[in-house]
């Protein structure tokens, strides 16, 4: 009897198990889809709210195109128009439609719909075209821009997405976008994931993948299991997942991630008020060992908020300003009048683990020169109101991305009235040289005006500029090929099967 | 009949209360769900935009009370997050999770009352030793962990399952019970354990009994007395049990379901808290709070019909 009953149990366990791992197999890659998966997940797919968080980029970047596209180098090349003439003084740009773009519902792009989609981007109030005086078409294929003052670095802005007249009037792109890009969009499953289609009738040369799937997963966890189990076929994440991924199965690329982690001050609060403790902050914080010891070095220390992939205007220089250097932080924590040090609270977002790892590793650098770093974690909504809008921090940790590749998207922010300047940092003469460096009028100049600007960002030193943190893209063996832009994207156009 | 009519004021009841905690909680936590939308590179003209577009300007309290009156219509309002009708996000969620439970449920029930009684005929050997020991190892071992250690031994190891997949119910049925499979072990082993624990105990208090003793006297077996006498009260012991369970089954779900990346109600819910999402989180509350006083509405009509002594009155 009893034997009966175990006997009987273990069959019933192991029976419902095998019917459970029948289908393991055969879900995996199909020969013509590529299955990404995204840690977060995108909610609409608006071309026109800002630039988007980054996560909505990474999508909307195969799906839109504007008059012009970035390209891997970080210049702009032709997109939807074919060509462009700037004036001298750079205050009049002409685009030339280039013929033949067609939108992904097939019908061809007309001045009518580039005109509309400029009076959005104008409507919408996104960065730059507040600067434009009038646009208007001069015939069919010709559009005129002028603006009401000098800037050589206006095209960048032109990026933004050309869509079908009259197809946006009711938010319509959230949910159903229409570009001209070279995948179009498929399907959207809500917190699910979104599929993309090849664009057959792309203008230039599109994917060579008929199906993208992009996933959202909860994590960086979910990201590292269901690579590990083949649910997908790659995905993007932080340097410190490096050490976690098997080579063998895998392609990696290692590239930056275009944006500067900063511990960031709160330079309206005690003690952070006085420059001399800040700059004592940055000596103590050790960023080659945070980039060695977190992220297995794959990133770049950085000292400024402008990253290494603007090479016009990056300052190497800044790297090692603040080298570690206890002693001489220590001499001026007893200038500043802390000679026993002080403590304050870092207000993390929990969900960004990269960040959180780093402030653990700061607490132990900073405790070498007495000063007492806690760590208080908020989830990313609390961050937003309470540190980024509200201020109402003392120190926080976060990569902050720029919109554009223009290095105003990195800059603007440190200006004293900026209302995103959200550590309240004030500085005369940054504010000046600022304004100096947006009046230049050729590029030499200018970009020399923004190194002077980086240089008084350092002295002032508002926060710890730390590291550029590296981004892996990983691929199982049956993909590869990535394309690596100065700014948050993903090209699925570069993605191909392994010879 | 009364006492279906107290028993329905009883759930309004609780559903209003628990709208309004939702309510204060929301009230109490910071978070701007335009901010969350736009991200860092808004404007504040764009945000004052989209607050308006969304109605996230108007004060707290007239938002509830703009979504409690359209709610009492059937009109559960909009997801700010999602930018469509709450219910068209339910719609292709709430048979995610009911499957979930049950199939959750189902491996409870059929594998904690054989291993309760299993353990109770068994006292004292070495059998009932190994089910204590793996009940003391389910109920302490937390579900998130749990559900790590089965999809690294069972997903990555043994090639079982593939961690991270999900199949939707209108693409394959097959294949979407078996996605669900992995995850509902997950969410059972814990509550498996408790119910064998709770089997176990009642069938060894109602052995000690004076009525078990005179069946013996009167020459009855002793699997005659097992399964006519003493499970059947050991059940009736067990069965409030059951609705405790289901709750937990329910929060279990919303865990386990982040873990599996399974598109049910709790997946939603945690998007919709952590986006500040009003409209989505306050129905997505109320539907897990009407399932579960149903649930124990249910069960104390099961009590009855197993044991008709006891009588469904409006007193508790």
């Amino acid at each position: 009897m009893k034997k009966k009953i175990l006997a009987m149990l273990i069959t019933a366990v192991m029976a419902v198990s095998l019917a459970a791992c029948g289908g393991g197999e055969g879900s995996g890659t199909e020969s013509d889809s590529f299955i990404y998966g995204m840690a977060g997940e995108i909610t609409d797919f608006d071309p026109f709210s800002s630039g988007g968080t980054a996560n909505s980029r990474y999508i909307t970047f195969n799906i839109f195109e504007g008059l012009v596209k970035v390209s891997t180098d970080g210049t702009v090349k032709p997109a939807v128009a074919q060509n462009v003439d700037v004036n001298e003084d750079a205050t009049v740009y002409t685009f030339t439609l280039r013929d033949g773009v067609k939108f992904h519902n097939g019908s061809e792009v007309t001045m009518d719909d580039v005109l509309y989609s400029v009076q959005k981007a104008v409507d919408a109030g996104l960065a730059g075209y507040n600067e434009i005086a009038s646009f208007e078409a001069a015939d069919e294929k010709t559009l005129v821009v002028t603006l009401n003052k000098t800037d050589a670095g206006f095209l960048d802005y032109f990026t933004q997405a050309v869509i079908p007249a009259d197809s946006d009037d009711n938010g319509e792109m959230l949910l159903a976008p229409i570009g001209t890009g070279p995948y179009m969009f498929g399907e959207y499953e809500v917190a699910q994931q979104v599929t993309l289609k090849k664009f057959d009738e792309y203008w230039g040369e599109g994917g060579s993948i008929d199906e993208i799937v992009v996933k959202f997963l909860s994590d960086q966890n979910a990201q590292l299991t269901s690579f590990q189990s083949g649910a997908i076929d790659g995905f993007g994440g932080y340097g410190e997942m490096g050490e976690q991924i098997n080579e063998e199965n895998a392609t990696i690329t290692q590239t930056l991630s275009n944006m500067s982690q900063v511990l960031a001050l709160n330079n309206a609060v005690e003690p952070f008020d006085d420059v001399r403790v800040r700059q004592a902050v940055a000596l103590a914080v050790d960023s080659h060992d945070v980039l060695d010891t977190i992220n297995y070095g794959i990133g770049q220390v950085v000292g400024s908020p402008v990253p290494p992939a603007l090479t016009k205007y990056y300052m190497p220089e800044l790297e090692d300003q603040y080298a570690k250097d206890n002693d001489a932080a220590l001499e001026l924590l007893k200038d500043a009048g802390y000679p026993d040090g002080f403590s304050f609270t870092v207000r993390v977002p929990s969900n960004y683990p990269v960040h959180v790892h780093c402030a653990e590793k700061i607490v132990s650098q900073l405790a070498e020169v007495g000063i007492d770093m806690k760590i208080e974690q908020v989830d990313w909504g609390t961050w937003l109101e309470k540190v980024y809008k509200g201020r109402d921090y003392e120190a926080t940790l976060i990569s902050v991305d720029g919109a554009t590749i223009s290095p105003t998207a990195f800059l603007a922010r440190y200006v004293s009235d900026s209302k995103s300047n959200f550590m309240n940092f004030k500085s005369d003469v940054y504010d000046e040289a600022y304004a100096e460096a947006l009046s230049a009028t050729d590029e030499a100049s200018q970009v020399e005006a923004f190194k002077a600007v980086q240089q008084i960002l350092a002295d002032e030193c508002p926060g710890v500029f730390i590291e550029d943190i590296g981004s892996l893209t990983v691929y199982t063996k049956q993909f590869e090929g990535y394309n690596s832009y100065p700014l948050t994207a993903m090209d699925f156009t570069a993605v191909h099967k392994a010879e | 009949m009364k006492y279906f009519l107290r028993k329905t004021l009883i759930l309004v009841l609780t559903v209003f209360l628990i709208s309004v905690f939702t309510f204060i909680a929301f009230h109490i936590i910071p978070g701007d769900p335009a901010g969350l939308i736009l991200g860092t590179n808004a404007t504040e003209e764009q945000l004052e935009a989209l607050r308006e577009q969304l109605g996230t300007n108007r004060p707290l309290s007239e938002q509830y009370s703009s979504w409690i009156s359209g709610f009492v219509k059937g009109d559960f309002g909009s997801s700010i997050r999602y930018r469509m009708p709450v219910s068209a996000l339910l719609k292709g969620r709430l048979p995610v999770t009911l499957a979930l439970g049950l199939i959750s449920l189902a491996i409870i029930l059929l594998l904690g009352i054989p291993l309760g009684i299993l353990a109770a005929r068994m006292r004292g050997t070495w059998v009932e030793k190994v089910i204590h020991f793996l009940t003391i190892l389910g109920i302490s071992v937390p579900n998130f962990f749990l559900c790590i250690l089965l999809m690294w031994i069972f997903g990555m190891v043994l090639h079982f399952f593939t961690p991270g997949e999900y199949i939707s119910y209108t693409k394959n049925l097959p294949g979407f019970f078996r996605s669900l499979f992995w995850p509902a072990i997950s969410i059972a082993i814990p509550q498996t354990a408790i119910l064998t624990k709770y089997i176990r105990t009642a069938m060894l208090e109602e052995l000690g009994e004076d009525y078990v003793r005179t069946a013996r006297g009167k020459g009855a077996g002793e699997t005659w007395i097992l399964y006519l006498h003493v499970l059947k009260n050991a059940i009736v012991a067990v069965v409030p049990l059951i609705g405790m369970i289901v709750a937990s089954v329910l929060s279990g779900s919303i865990i386990i379901e982040q873990v599996y990346g399974i598109p049910g109600m709790g997946k939603l819910l945690i998007g919709a808290v952590t986006s500040r999402d009003f409209p989505l989180t306050q129905t997505l509350v109320i539907y897990i709070t009407v399932l579960i006083v149903i649930t124990n509405f249910l069960v104390d009509i099961a009590i009855q019909l197993i044991d008709p002594r006891i009588r469904l009155s409006g007193k508790s």
